[in-house]
């Protein structure tokens, strides 16, 4: 017996001990499936790694909101906007924000209608002047308004390379805009521009020619190359014809009409020179025809027609056209136009 | 089958220098026309590209050659001598017909040359290769 009550504290430690042990164990062998220190029961995302700040969740965008509240995970945000930015600083999170880069107010879903006309500045083609719906927030045409959009000629064209009226006596028996029209299209049909593209300007029209390609004395070139880029370089079985393209520069002409029909000055606008692409790209903005409206307005002595030519050289080794300002060849551009409209 | 090392160097320097002379001409002319206006700099840079190299080997090769005594004893292996010859008649003749060709292209004559620089580089390096190895091998 003695034996036994010397060894009970032995006993009660060993005990303690193997508790203690016991205890350890269970730390060690506590789930933690994402390994982040944190086991399974108290991660609030067990399955993917985070820290203990955010309940063992991660904030990926380091922003102080745990990716599984965050709106924007990927983002910095503030936490009022659930983790969400707000990069215009007009209180609608970017999520939420129609235009996340312009300020504006909440009714307008955060984006700004400058001119206050109920047309957002996003929709608004003419954001700094209060318009209609029905108009893309323009004003209503008037016929001093400048208003750059489809169909309609700038009011203010880029400076031409050659400015050429066609006297009034050159068109018979005009009444309309329409005659006007008729009679021109057709003496530029006669001289091959088949594609015109009509443009609405000011209280009249204008009518845009396609790029062309011209010799250096403002003749058109032959058809083959007339309307392409392709510099002429047939090379006929002629010995000083093959010498002319060896030791002389081709460089390529290029020119194109812009009939004004207007009782109103054209005055230009200060916005630089014209580029050819730029050129060649405005008649996809107009129409097959001149608009009806327009052509049935009666014309007065103060109608004018006025050509406006827009010229460009390409040097042979350089890769762009350059606008010519002003043309070498001054009045003469118009001469077989001119022809036409006097045949009968 | 041999043959002299100082005819075949003459008749290879005669070849060279007899065709930079003539497309220096036309470069020459190209320059004082309206040809090449305001892209004188590139068009003579793809000159200097194209035939300057290979003809400092030569010309080098020949004033080294000429002071050395012993030049007429010495033979070169006919096939050596006609393959750098050969080839060098053929790269020159390309580079001559680059300028002679532009007007059948309707391409402008820098944008040409620029794009000759694709099939003319790698003969430029089998023929300098060819060139190296002729005036090595002579015995």
């Amino acid at each position: 017996m003695k034996h036994n009550i010397c060894a009970f504290p032995y006993f009660i430690i060993v005990f303690l001990l193997s508790l203690t042990l016991l205890n350890s164990c269970s730390i060690l062998f506590q789930r933690d499936t994402d390994r982040d220190g944190i086991s399974d029961k108290s991660d609030a995302c067990p399955e993917t790694a985070g820290s203990k700040n955010y309940q063992g969740c991660p904030d990926s965008d380091g922003d102080g909101v745990a990716d599984k509240d965050d709106a924007c995970p990927d983002a910095a945000g503030m936490p009022e906007f659930q983790g969400c930015p707000d990069s215009d600083g007009d209180g609608v999170s970017d999520s939420n924000d129609g235009c996340p880069d312009a300020a504006g107010p909440k009714k307008n879903n955060g984006c700004p209608d400058s001119d206050g006309d109920g047309v957002l500045d996003k929709d608004d083609r003419c954001p700094d002047v209060k318009g209609t719906e029905a108009n893309n927030g323009c004003p209503e045409t008037t016929e001093a308004m400048i208003i750059k959009h489809k169909g309609a000629f700038p009011s203010e064209p880029p400076v031409a390379s050659d400015v050429q009226k066609i006297p009034n006596a050159h068109f018979k028996n005009i009444k309309t805009l329409q005659d006007i029209d008729t009679q021109l299209a057709k003496a530029l049909h006669k001289n091959k521009y088949t594609r015109l593209s009509y443009f609405t300007f000011k209280d009249g029209f204008a009518v845009v020619t396609q790029m062309e390609q011209i010799d250096k004395n403002a003749k058109p070139v032959i058809d083959k190359y007339r309307w392409i880029e392709q510099v002429q370089y047939d090379v006929s079985f002629s010995l000083s014809r093959y010498l002319e393209l060896l030791f002389n520069a081709q460089d390529g002409h290029y020119r194109c009409f812009v009939f004004v029909v207007s009782k109103n000055p054209i005055t230009f606008s200060n916005d630089g020179n014209p580029t050819k692409i730029e050129m060649v790209d405005l008649p996809k903005n107009g129409a097959t025809e001149i608009d009806p409206k327009i052509a049935a307005i009666k014309t007065t002595s103060q109608y004018k027609v006025t050509a406006l030519v827009y010229e460009f050289i390409k040097p042979e080794n350089a890769k762009v056209a350059s606008f010519v300002f002003p043309s070498a060849n001054q009045g003469k551009h118009l001469s077989p136009i001119i022809n036409k409209l006097n045949e009968k | 089958m041999k043959i002299a090392f100082e005819i075949a160097q003459k008749k290879l320097a005669i070849l060279w220098f007899a065709f930079a002379a003539v497309i220096f001409l036309l470069m020459f002319a190209l320059t004082i026309s309206s040809k090449l206006n305001g892209f004188t700099k590139e068009a003579w840079a793809w000159f200097c590209q194209v035939i300057l190299p290979t003809l400092s080997i030569i010309a080098t090769a020949f004033v080294v050659n000429s002071n050395n005594g012993q030049i007429s004893d010495r033979m070169i292996d006919r096939f050596s001598f006609r393959l750098a010859f050969y080839l060098s008649l053929f790269y020159l003749l390309v580079i001559l017909m680059v300028i002679l060709i532009v007007p059948f292209t309707g391409k402008g004559m820098v944008e040409f040359m620029a794009e000759s620089n694709l099939y003319v580089g790698p003969v430029q390096a089998i023929l300098a290769a060819v060139i190296s190895i002729f005036f090595i091998k002579k015995t």
